[in-house]
C-alpha cells in the first residue's frame, strides 16, 4: 500500500495550480457575485488541456489516467477557481462528454469529443427531472421511436450548463413500462426543434455555473444520436457516479485548500489584544479542523479514482462513502473559516462565505447525504 | 499509488486470525483475574501466537512498513484490544526503543525475547505530574559509581509489575535518556494499579521510583536533543491509531452484527433508516479513518516532510472516530450494549483512552495548527 504521486502528476498539478491561479481565479470572485458564466475561463480551461485531459489524444485530449485528471480538479480548487466553475467544468467533462467517450460510437466521438475537449461546445447531462431525483428508474421523460427518429418529450430538472450547453446527454424512457431496463441515452443538439432551456435557477452557491431546467417538447432526435442500445441509459448514468465522487468532489477538497491558506495568513494578519489571532489556541484548533477534513477526504477521493484506473468496476460502496462524508462533514470546516474571518467572513470580498455557500451543495448535488446513507444501508 | 495489500500483509492478517480467534475466548478469564502470574503467563502465550503469524518482525522490525504495519495493528486491536495494548504499548514501544537506540548488547540481550514473545515489556514516558511535550520530564537519574540512581512518578505503565524489563524515560544531567529497569530492579510495591480505563484491569500502573538503581549498562543515551522522546511519542500515537481503528471496527461489525439478526416490527433492525443510516456512517468514520491513518503511516515511513502534522491529523481523528463510533454502537445495540462484558461497551471506554493518550486530542490540534501557521 503507498500512496505516492508520480513526478509528472506533481509537476502537472503544480502547472494547473500556476495557470489556473493567474489566468482563472482573479476573476472568479466577480462571476459569482453577478451570477454569470464565465465563458472566457471556461475556454482557457479547454485551451489549457483540462476539459479533455482523460480523452485520447485522437479526441483532442491528453491520454491522462483518473488519478492525473483528479488531481487537476483539486488543483483548480487550491488555485481559488470558484465552485461555480468547476461544477460547470465537471458536468461537462464529466458527465456529458465522458458518456460520450464511453459508450457513443466512432462518429458520435468525432463529432462531439474534440469540441467538447477544446471548450468550443458546453455540454451538459440531463437525468433528474422534477418528479424524480435519485431514484432515477422513476424518470417520466419519453423517447418514442418513429423510423429513424425518436420523439422526445418531458422536463428535466437542474440541470448544470443548461441554459449555456451547445449538447446534452439526456436519459429518457423507451420503454415506459419497464423501469431501469427501460432507459435509454441520447446526444441532443442545442436548436433542435422542441428542445430549449429555462433560465438560469438563482442558487445560495455556485453561482458562476448556470442551472436550469430542460424542455422536450415533440424533439424529434435522429435515431444515430442514441448512445448505445436501447436500455443502456441506466448502466451509463451509474457509470458517471464514479467520476461525481472523486473528479467532481475533487476541485472542492483543492477549495477547501485555498480556504485554509486564507485563514492561516489572516490569522497572522489579524491582531486582537495586542497580539495577532494566530496565537489564541481556539484559532489553531479551527485551523486544525479544516486541515484535518482536507486530508481525511483527499484519501477518499483517490482511492475511486485509483479503482478506475486499476479497471474495477463500479465501486459503489467507495463512491458514497467519500461523498457521504466530503457532503456531511463540509459544514464544520467551511463554518469554521468564516467564522475565523469574524465579520469579513461573513462579506463577499474574503472569498471564504463564497466556500461556505458552494459547500452546501456537497450533501445535495449527485445524490444527498441520505442516498449515499440508503446505498451504503443496502450494501451492508 | 497502490491501494491494495502485498500478500505478505495478507498472509499476516489472517494468521493472525487463524491463530488467535479460538484462543482469545479461553485467554479471557485468565486475562480478567486479579493473579499476575496467570495473566503474566497467559500474555506470554498471546505474544507467542502474535510473533509466529511474523506481526512482530514486520510491525517493529523496520521503520519502512508504514501502511502495511499500521494494517497489522488495526488487525490485532480489532481481535483483543486489551491483548494490543500490552504488546504493542508494552513490548513494542520498548523494542522499538531499544532497536532504534540501544546498544548492540542491548538488543541482543533485550530485542529478541521481546519480539518473540518470550518476555514482556514496558515503556514508561508520562510523568504523574506534567505533559512530556511541554515540559522537561521530572523523573531525574544521577549517576553513583558504576550506575545510576533513579527518582521519579511515573503514569501508564504498561503491563506494570508483570513487565521484565521497563525503560523508564528520565532526564540524566539534564538530557533525555532511557533507563532499562530489569524487574528485579522494582519492588512489586513501587507499582500501583491504575483503575478504570475499559481495559483488563491489570494491564496499567503508576511507578513509584526511590532512588530505584540500575546498571550503566542499561542506559540509553544521554541525548543532546529531544529528539528520542519525540519518536517515542509518535511510536505511541501511531499504537494508539491501530487501536482506534481495532476498536471502531469491533464496534461496528458487533452493531452490524445486531442489526440483522434483532427482529423489530416483523424486521431486521438493518432494515429501519434510523439504524441503516447509523451503520452507513459509522462505516462511513471507518472508511476515512483507515485511509487516513494508512496515508500517515506511509509517509512516516518515507519521511515525507508533512508527516508528523499527517500523524496528528490521524490521530485526532481515528480517535474520535471512534469515540463516535462506538457511542453509536452502543445505541444500535440498546440495553445489550449497556450491559458489561460487551465488545462496544468496552470499546466506548477504550475510545476515551485513545483520545487522551499520546498527544491528546487537544494537543495534537494545536502542533496541527502550528505546522498550517507555519506552511503559510
Amino acid at each position: 500500500m503507498e500512496f505516492s504521486f508520480t513526478p509528472e502528476q506533481l509537476m502537472f498539478r503544480d502547472q494547473v495550480v500556476k495557470f489556473a491561479s493567474k489566468e482563472i481565479a482573479p476573476r472568479c470572485s466577480e462571476h459569482d457575485l453577478r451570477g454569470e458564466f464565465d465563458f472566457d475561463s471556461f475556454r482557457k480551461l479547454g485551451e489549457f488541456g483540462i476539459l479533455g485531459l482523460h480523452f485520447p489524444e485522437q479526441w483532442g485530449g491528453s491520454g491522462a489516467d483518473v488519478v492525473t485528471t483528479v488531481l487537476a480538479g483539486e488543483a483548480l480548487g487550491e488555485a481559488g477557481v470558484d465552485g461555480g466553475l468547476t461544477l460547470a467544468y465537471g458536468a461537462h467533462t464529466f458527465l456529458c462528454a465522458d458518456t460520450i467517450l464511453s459508450h457513443g460510437s466512432q462518429e458520435q466521438k468525432q463529432r462531439y469529443l474534440p469540441k467538447l475537449a477544446s471548450g468550443e461546445w458546453i455540454g451538459c447531462m440531463g437525468l433528474t427531472e422534477p418528479g424524480a431525483g435519485s431514484d432515477v428508474a422513476s424518470i417520466s421523460t419519453r423517447a418514442e421511436r418513429k423510423g429513424d427518429y425518436y420523439v422526445l418529450n418531458g422536463n428535466k430538472m437542474f440541470i448544470t450548463n443548461g441554459p449555456v450547453a451547445d449538447v446534452a446527454v439526456v436519459y429518457a424512457k423507451t420503454e415506459k413500462d419497464l423501469k431501469r431496463a427501460g432507459i435509454s441515452a441520447f446526444i441532443v443538439e442545442k436548436g433542435t426543434p422542441g428542445f430549449s432551456a429555462g433560465s438560469n435557477l438563482i442558487k445560495m452557491g455556485v453561482r458562476a455555473s448556470h442551472t436550469s431546467e430542460l424542455i422536450f417538447d415533440n424533439c424529434k432526435i435522429p435515431v444515430e444520436n442514441r448512445l448505445g442500445q436501447e436500455g443502456d441509459g441506466w448502466l451509463m448514468a451509474l457509470q458517471t457516479v464514479e467520476w461525481d465522487r472523486s473528479a467532481l468532489l475533487a476541485p472542492f477538497i483543492g477549495g477547501m485548500s485555498y480556504v485554509l491558506k486564507k485563514c492561516a495568513r489572516y490569522a497572522k494578519e489579524r491582531h486582537q489584544f495586542g497580539r495577532p489571532i494566530a496565537d489564541f489556541q481556539a484559532t489553531k484548533h479551527k485551523l486544525a479542523e479544516i486541515k484535518i477534513f482536507i486530508e481525511a477526504a483527499r484519501s477518499l477521493c483517490y482511492r475511486i479514482a485509483w479503482c478506475k484506473d486499476q479497471g474495477r468496476p463500479l465501486n459503489h460502496l467507495e463512491a458514497a462513502v467519500a461523498k457521504l462524508f466530503v457532503g456531511d462533514w463540509s459544514l464544520g470546516p467551511a463554518n469554521d473559516a468564516m467564522l475565523l474571518h469574524g465579520g469579513y467572513g461573513y462579506c463577499h470580498e474574503y472569498e471564504v462565505e463564497r466556500y461556505f455557500r458552494d459547500s452546501r451543495l456537497a450533501p445535495i448535488g449527485g445524490g444527498t447525504s441520505d442516498i449515499q446513507k440508503r446505498i451504503i444501508q443496502k450494501l451492508l | 499509488m497502490n491501494f491494495d495489500l502485498d500478500n505478505e500483509q495478507k498472509s499476516i492478517c489472517q494468521k493472525l486470525n487463524d491463530n488467535l480467534k479460538d484462543k482469545l475466548p479461553l485467554w479471557e478469564e485468565s486475562l480478567g483475574s486479579n493473579d499476575l502470574k496467570s495473566v503474566k503467563e497467559t500474555l506470554l502465550a498471546a505474544f507467542k501466537q502474535v510473533a509466529a503469524t511474523g506481526y512482530a518482525d514486520f510491525v517493529f522490525g523496520s521503520e519502512e512498513t508504514g501502511a502495511g504495519a499500521m494494517v497489522l495493528r488495526e488487525e490485532l486491536a480489532r481481535l483483543h484490544p486489551p491483548l494490543y495494548f500490552s504488546l504493542e504499548g508494552g513490548n513494542g514501544l520498548l523494542l522499538r526503543l531499544v532497536n532504534a537506540y540501544g546498544s548492540e548488547a542491548q538488543k541482543e540481550y533485550i530485542a529478541p525475547a521481546l519480539a518473540s514473545g518470550r518476555t514482556l515489556g514496558s515503556v514508561a514516558l508520562v510523568e504523574e505530574h506534567g505533559n512530556v511535550e511541554d515540559n522537561p520530564l521530572q523523573t531525574e537519574a544521577r549517576s553513583s559509581g558504576d550506575g545510576i540512581i533513579l527518582s521519579g512518578r511515573k503514569n501508564m505503565v504498561a503491563n506494570g509489575p508483570m513487565a521484565d524489563w521497563i525503560g523508564v524515560a528520565c532526564l540524566l544531567g539534564g538530557k533525555p535518556a532511557f533507563a532499562l529497569l530489569g524487574c528485579d530492579a522494582l519492588d512489586p510495591s513501587a507499582f500501583s494499579r491504575l483503575p478504570g480505563g475499559g481495559l483488563v484491569p491489570s494491564l496499567y500502573y503508576s511507578l513509584r521510583m526511590d532512588s530505584t538503581e540500575a546498571s550503566e549498562q542499561d542506559l540509553i543515551g544521554p541525548f543532546d536533543t529531544m529528539e528520542p522522546l519525540v519518536t517515542l511519542r509518535r511510536w505511541e500515537n501511531e499504537m494508539l491509531i491501530g487501536a482506534s481503528l481495532g476498536i471502531m471496527r469491533r464496534s461496528f461489525d458487533q452493531a452490524k452484527a445486531h442489526a440483522k439478526e434483532h427482529q423489530c416490527g416483523g424486521r431486521p433492525l438493518v432494515a429501519y433508516q434510523e439504524v441503516g443510516f447509523k451503520l452507513a456512517e459509522m462505516l462511513t468514520l471507518i472508511h476515512t479513518a483507515q485511509l487516513l491513518a494508512y496515508r500517515a503511516a506511509w509517509m512516516t515511513a518515507i519521511g515525507d516532510k508533512e508527516a508528523e502534522t499527517l500523524i496528528h491529523c490521524a490521530k485526532v481523528f481515528c480517535a474520535e472516530a471512534a469515540e463516535s463510533v462506538s457511542s453509536t454502537a452502543l445505541k444500535i445495540l440498546g440495553i445489550q450494549g449497556y450491559l458489561g462484558n460487551q465488545q462496544a461497551e468496552h470499546a466506548h471506554r477504550q475510545a476515551t483512552l485513545v483520545q487522551i493518550g499520546g498527544t491528546s486530542s487537544e494537543r495534537a490540534r494545536m502542533k496541527i495548527g502550528d505546522s498550517v501557521l507555519g506552511a503559510y
